[in-house]
C-alpha cells in the first residue's frame, strides 16, 4: 500500500476502482503514513479517523472514490469549524458546516484525512507563521514550505496525501507550489466552490487544487468545479513574456530554470514566445496587497484587533493595527489599478494564449529568516511575492505554477503560467505539455523526506 | 516594479518621525494601543510599503474608473 501512497491521485483511484485496492486499507495507509512523517514537515495540524471512514463508509461512487486529501484549515466541516491557523478568531467564532469543496469531496467519493496547516489567518506568503506551528518544505525542513496554503503544500510535497484542496487570495497556492516543487492552479474567480467561506464578500480568493502533477490538478479541480476539465493538445501555444522586473529581478537560477521551461514549451507546442506589456505593471504588487488585504475590512474592528491575546503571532497583531491605518486614497486608487490591469490583460489575451514568469523570484527562503535575495536587493518574501503572483487576483484571471527545476540547493523552482478569464483548462493543457517536455523530470521527482521508504 | 534596496525606501531621519507620529496618532485616534515591539514591526512594514503607495498615489488614473458591479470572473465589459 506504500507505493500506492506514492502514486498520483489517478493511479490511486484506479486502483480503488478496478479493485486493486481496498480503499479502507488505502485510508489506514494515509493515516500511518501521516503519524509516521508528519512530524517532520508538520503539514497536518489534525486527523479525525472516525469521521475519514464515516466518510468513506458513506462514500459516494465519484471519481475521487475511496482516495485520501486534505483539506486547507480554512474551510469548515461537519465536524470542524476553520481555524484559520490560528489562536483567536477575528470577530465571532464560525461554525462546523459542510463547505463548498467539503461537498465536492464528499460528492466525488473522497476522503477527507487531515486539516493542512496554513499561515496564520491566510496572511502570509511563506507559512513560517501559524498557531499549530511552521509548516516545514519537504525538500529542506529548514526552509519554508510557501503560504497561505503551506499545509496544502508540504503535505503532497512529503506524500502524506496525494492532493489537497487549498485557497489563493493572493497567490496563497502557487507560492506553496512553487516551493514545494508541486503543481498548484488558481482558478478563474467563481470557477471553482467557495460556499462556506469566511470572506463572503471576497473578489480575489478561490478555492484549487494542489497536486504533483497536472493531470491530477485536472482531476481535483474538476471536483472543486463540479465538471470535468477536457484535455486537449497545446497547438502553437503563443507565449507572452513581459520583460523587466518579473523576469529579470529574480534568483539567477530561477530566472535561467523558468526560461527554459518557456522555451520548452514553445518547442514542444510548435508556438511562438512574444514580448509584451501590460498598463499597471509597476502598481500590481501593492494594489494586489491593498485590495486582497482590505476586502473584509469592516471585520477588522480596532476592538477586535486589541481583543487579540499574545497567543496570535506579534506579526498579526501590529499588521492588523497597520491595515487600519492605510490611507483609504490608496485602498480606492488600488481598485483603478484593477480596472487598468483587467482592460489591459482583455486586450492582451487576443494577442498571447499565455503569459509566463517565474511564479517566485526565489527559492523557498529559511523559516527563521524568510527573505529573498534579489538582484535589486534582499527583502521579505512576503514584499517581494505578491509582485509576481498577485496580478491573477487583482484580475480574476487564472495562473499555474508548474515545477520546472531544483535550485542547486535542492530547491524547487516554480513557473507560472496565467491565461485569459475560462482558460483554465489551457493552463492545464500547456502544464502537461511542459511535464512531457521534460520527460516528467520535476513533477516526479521526490524530496528527500519522501524517499525513505 | 524595482522595489527599494533601502527597507525605508531612503527616508531620512525627519520622515522616520513623521512614521513614527502617524502611527502613534493613527493608532490613539483608533484608541488601539501598540507595544514597542508591535509598533517596530509596523514601521518595518511602512518602510516596505510607503514608497510604493506613495508612487500609487502619485499615479495618473484619472478617468479609469472601478467597474461597477465587477464580474471578476469575466473580462472587462
Amino acid at each position: 500500500m506504500s507505493a500506492l501512497l506514492d502514486g498520483t491521485l489517478r493511479e490511486q483511484a484506479a486502483a480503488v476502482a478496478d479493485g486493486d485496492a481496498d480503499p479502507a486499507e488505502l485510508l489506514d495507509a494515509a493515516l500511518a503514513r501521516i503519524e509516521e512523517r508528519n512530524p517532520g514537515v508538520n503539514a497536518i495540524v489534525e486527523t479525525f479517523p472516525e469521521h475519514s471512514r464515516r466518510m468513506l463508509t458513506e462514500a459516494r461512487d465519484g471519481p475521487l472514490y475511496g482516495v485520501p486529501v486534505a483539506i486547507k484549515d480554512e474551510w469548515p466541516l461537519p465536524w470542524r469549524a476553520e481555524r484559520l491557523g490560528a489562536a483567536q478568531y477575528l470577530g465571532p467564532p464560525p461554525n462546523p458546516g459542510e463547505s463548498g469543496p467539503y461537498r465536492a469531496l464528499r460528492d466525488a467519493g473522497a476522503v477527507i484525512v487531515g486539516i493542512a496547516n496554513m499561515h496564520e489567518y491566510g496572511a502570509g506568503s511563506t507559512g513560517h507563521i501559524s498557531a499549530f506551528g511552521p509548516a516545514r518544505n519537504p525538500w529542506n525542513t529548514d526552509r519554508c514550505p510557501g503560504g497561505s496554503s503551506s499545509g496544502s503544500g508540504a503535505a503532497v510535497a512529503a506524500r502524506l496525501v496525494s492532493g489537497a484542496v487549498g485557497a489563493d487570495g493572493i497567490g496563497s497556492i502557487r507560492y506553496p507550489a512553487a516551493y514545494c516543487g508541486l503543481t498548484g492552479l488558481k482558478p478563474t474567480f467563481g470557477r471553482s466552490t467557495m460556499q462556506g467561506h469566511h470572506g463572503t464578500s471576497t473578489t480575489t480568493i478561490v478555492s484549487g487544487p494542489m497536486c504533483r502533477d497536472a493531470a491530477d490538478c485536472r482531476l481535483l479541480g474538476g471536483v472543486l468545479f463540479g465538471g470535468q476539465l477536457t484535455a486537449r493538445e497545446p497547438d502553437g501555444l503563443r507565449i507572452g513574456i513581459v520583460p523587466g522586473e518579473l523576469w529579470d529581478d529574480c534568483d539567477p537560477e530561477v530566472s535561467a530554470a523558468c526560461r527554459q521551461a518557456a522555451e520548452a514549451l514553445r518547442e514542444a507546442s510548435g508556438g511562438t514566445i512574444t514580448e509584451v506589456d501590460f498598463a499597471g505593471r509597476e502598481h500590481v504588487l501593492i494594489s494586489s496587497v491593498l485590495v486582497g488585504s482590505t476586502e473584509e475590512l469592516a471585520d477588522t474592528t480596532p476592538e477586535r484587533v486589541a481583543g487579540l491575546g499574545d497567543d496570535v503571532s506579534l506579526v498579526a497583531r501590529a499588521l492588523l493595527r497597520y491595515r487600519l491605518l492605510l490611507p483609504a486614497a490608496a485602498i480606492s486608487k488600488s481598485l483603478r489599478v484593477r480596472t487598468l490591469v483587467r482592460r489591459s490583460l482583455a486586450e492582451l489575451f487576443e494577442r498571447v494564449d499565455v503569459l509566463a514568469w517565474p511564479t517566485v523570484a526565489a527559492p523557498a527562503p529559511p523559516l527563521d529568516n524568510p527573505t529573498v535575495n534579489l538582484p535589486s536587493g534582499a527583502y521579505p518574501a512576503d514584499y517581494a511575492n505578491p509582485r509576481q503572483a498577485g496580478i491573477a487576483n487583482l484580475a480574476g484571471v487564472p495562473a499555474i505554477s508548474v515545477p520546472v527545476g531544483l535550485s542547486s540547493e535542492g530547491l524547487p523552482i516554480g513557473l507560472q503560467l496565467l491565461a485569459a478569464w475560462g482558460r483554465d483548462e489551457l493552463l492545464l493543457d500547456a502544464a502537461e505539455a511542459l511535464e512531457r517536455a521534460n520527460g516528467r523530470q520535476w513533477v516526479d521527482a521526490a524530496p528527500p523526506l519522501a524517499r525513505s521508504e | 516594479m524595482t522595489a527599494a534596496r533601502d527597507p525605508t525606501g531612503g527616508a531620512d531621519a525627519g520622515e522616520a518621525g513623521a512614521i513614527q507620529r502617524f502611527v502613534g496618532a493613527g493608532l490613539e485616534l483608533l484608541d488601539l494601543e501598540a507595544d514597542a515591539a508591535e509598533i517596530a514591526v509596523i514601521e518595518a512594514a511602512d518602510g516596505l510599503y510607503r514608497p510604493v503607495i506613495e508612487r500609487l498615489l502619485e499615479a495618473e488614473l484619472d478617468g479609469v474608473e472601478p467597474e461597477p458591479g465587477t464580474d471578476m470572473s469575466r473580462p472587462p465589459a
